[in-house]
């Protein structure tokens, strides 16, 4: 598993702190090209959120890695499935089970 | 006092050495006569007569100094020799005032130099609100203040970066300030330096200073003026002269603190028209009307959180009747979402207008075909909902790019969600949104809005969310759009009372009335 880096947010992913998420993301990518995000302290997320996520995942994928999420608490898990971004993430229940996934 | 004449003394108060002379001619001398401290003849008496030889001769002394001589001829005793020392003191006296008033006006006259050149300072950063320019003067009037021959005003921005301006400008290459400026400027503590010709800063410069005198002034945080005086002419940089600098100095700080502010506020000035123009642009973009169909009603509008936003409503009648909605939420903010929001809105308007059939799948799927690349760029995207209304029919035919809340309210049933199919446009290179048809009875209702409704917060982080909105429609239902709509507005703003709108609130809504 010490390809794979978890990256933990928190709080709201929104505009404000997207900037910083972006950030981070970007780091990650610098070393390695598998990342799981963890979101079980992120409450809330809007479309800023969501398109920082959208755009750490595809520059996984132009690597030949991937991004996949875990842990989404109810109200961002609404907000996955509404806008039906459920079907571009592999999102999984457990950090456990996305290192897995990515392994 | 080398210069000091005493011509100028006999000359400035003839009349008083006239009485003088007149005394001794009158006492019995034969002449009377003044001599430089050359002994070249100055003035005889009596007038016009060849100066003979003395008999007795006192100097005239100023500060210890032989600034001439008195001649008396033809008297020799020793009273006469007394009375005759008293008035070459006398003159002494006249002349070391003359001398006292002679550099006071020449003080006086600085000064006036010096208020003069500070209010002309403070004139031109007036005038010019460009900040070079300001420096550029600065140095120059620092220069000839204090007598110097060269001067530098630089100021230090939140960049770390150094604007200087020296004078004489073409003495110097600017440049060659900067290296002694990182090094006096490493120190951060101290403002004021003071330094001579050995003193190290000074020997890792190219050009030769003498005598250096330099203040930093704290305009803010990260941003300082640095005034620098170099080579003082013929002598050193004395108390007054640090005063003077002083003088200079803090003035100069204020007014380009000024100049800074003006620039920023044209700056902004110049931001807020331009947002100003895009926001009317944008305002233009959404439907000036609803348009007037028979069987339904129509009501839409749209409050954007910052000037522009990228929430969209549109309403396209094709030749047939075929009433085509679209409603679209950009990811992000501002500038960016705006304009593409107006592409977005560009596309699925002209391709609505061609169409004959409800398909509003394909309109979709074309409309992404055409702005993937482009959305994929900037990584952004646009959630949108399409709905084709029927209104042969009364069938609302619609396709779902991950926009959220779409709900339907059927006349005699509760208000649902109709959720997205497909993720948001400019996601996917295909479309992955299929078209579905709902029967309008008279009564039915859709509601479509944006995020900034479900999302609006009050304090404690709570938002309206889903359900509140749901159940706001089921108690409206009876409404009319138009009404419906302000109640929605009132609603989510009662909610939030006092909390900033933090998203572009948009909402359209649709009724079969008949």
């Amino acid at each position: 598993m010490n390809n794979v880096k978890v990256v933990e947010l928190q709080g709201r992913l929104d505009a404000h702190q997207g900037k910083l998420v972006d950030e981070k993301l970007a780091k990650v990518l610098d070393t390695q090209s598998r990342t799981v995000v963890n979101l079980s302290k992120v409450h809330f997320i809007d479309s800023t959120g969501l398109s920082i996520l959208v755009k750490g995942m595809k520059h996984h994928r132009e690597k030949a890695g991937d991004l996949v999420l875990c842990e989404l608490q109810q109200p961002v898990r609404i907000i996955f499935e509404l806008t039906r971004l459920d079907r571009m993430f592999a999102i999984y229940p457990t950090e456990t089970e996305a290192l897995q996934a990515l392994n | 006092m080398t210069h000091f004449q005493l011509a100028t003394i006999t000359d400035l108060h003839h009349a008083a050495f006239e009485t003088l002379a007149t005394s001794w001619l009158q006492a019995g001398a034969r002449a009377l006569y003044l001599t430089d401290e050359t002994g070249q003849l100055i003035v005889h008496w009596p007038r016009f007569s060849e100066a003979g030889t003395a008999d007795i001769t006192v100097p005239i002394l100023l500060n210890g100094q032989l600034i001439g001589n008195l001649h008396l001829c033809g008297v020799l005793d020793p009273a006469s020799r007394q009375r005759l020392t008293f008035d070459a003191q006398m003159i002494s006296g006249i002349a070391q005032l003359e001398f006292e008033l002679e550099k006071m006006t020449t003080d006086i006259i600085d000064q006036q130099d010096q208020l003069m050149a500070l209010h002309q300072m403070a004139q031109t950063t007036r005038v010019y609100s460009d900040i070079r320019q300001n420096l550029v003067d600065l140095a120059q009037t620092t220069a000839q203040l204090l007598k110097a021959e060269n001067a530098f005003a630089v100021l230090q921005t939140q960049a770390q970066e150094l604007l200087v301006a020296a004078y004489p400008e073409e003495a110097v290459e600017n440049s060659e300030w900067a290296p002694l400026l990182q090094q006096l400027l490493s120190d951060p503590n101290r403002q004021q330096w003071l330094l001579q010709k050995n003193d190290s800063p000074l020997t890792a410069l190219k050009i030769p200073i003498r005598n250096l005198l330099v203040k930093k002034i704290g305009i803010r945080p990260g941003i300082a003026l640095i005034l620098g005086a170099a080579n003082k002419q013929q002598t050193d940089f004395q108390a007054p002269d640090v005063k003077l600098f002083s003088t200079i100095a803090q003035p100069a700080g204020a007014n380009l603190e000024n100049a800074i502010l003006h620039q920023e506020m044209l700056a902004q000035a110049r931001i807020q028209t331009e947002m100003e123009l895009a926001k009317q642009v944008q305002i233009h973009l959404l439907p000036q009307h609803t348009p007037q169909l028979p069987g339904i009603a129509l009501a839409a509008q749209s409050r954007p959180a910052s000037h522009v936003g990228g929430d969209f409503y549109d309403f396209v009648v094709s030749v047939n009747q075929l009433l085509s909605l679209t409603f679209g939420d950009v990811s992000g903010k501002g500038m960016p979402a705006a304009l593409l929001m107006a592409m977005l809105r560009t596309v699925l308007r002209g391709k609505s207008k061609e169409m004959t059939a409800a398909e509003p799948a394909w309109l979709l799927s074309v409309t992404n075909e055409s702005l993937y690349n482009d959305f994929s760029d900037l990584n952004m995207f646009a959630t949108v909902f399409v709905a084709q209304y029927d209104p042969y029919h009364h069938l609302l035919h619609y396709a779902n790019d991950g926009h959220a809340p779409v709900i339907f309210r059927p006349v005699h049933g509760q208000a649902r969600l109709l959720a997205a199919d497909a993720p948001p446009l400019g996601m996917l290179p295909i479309n992955l949104a299929e078209s579905y048809q709902l029967a309008l009875e008279p009564g039915d209702l859709l509601v479509v809005a944006s995020d900034g409704f479900s999302e609006a917060e009050r304090s404690g982080g709570e938002m309206f969310g889903y359900d509140r909105l749901l159940h706001f429609v089921d108690q409206h239902a009876a409404c009319g759009p138009s009404e419906l709509l302000q109640r929605l507005f009132e609603a989510v703003d009662s909610f939030s009372s006092g909390y900033l709108q933090a998203d572009d609130q948009t909402a359209l809504i649709l009724k079969r009335m008949e």
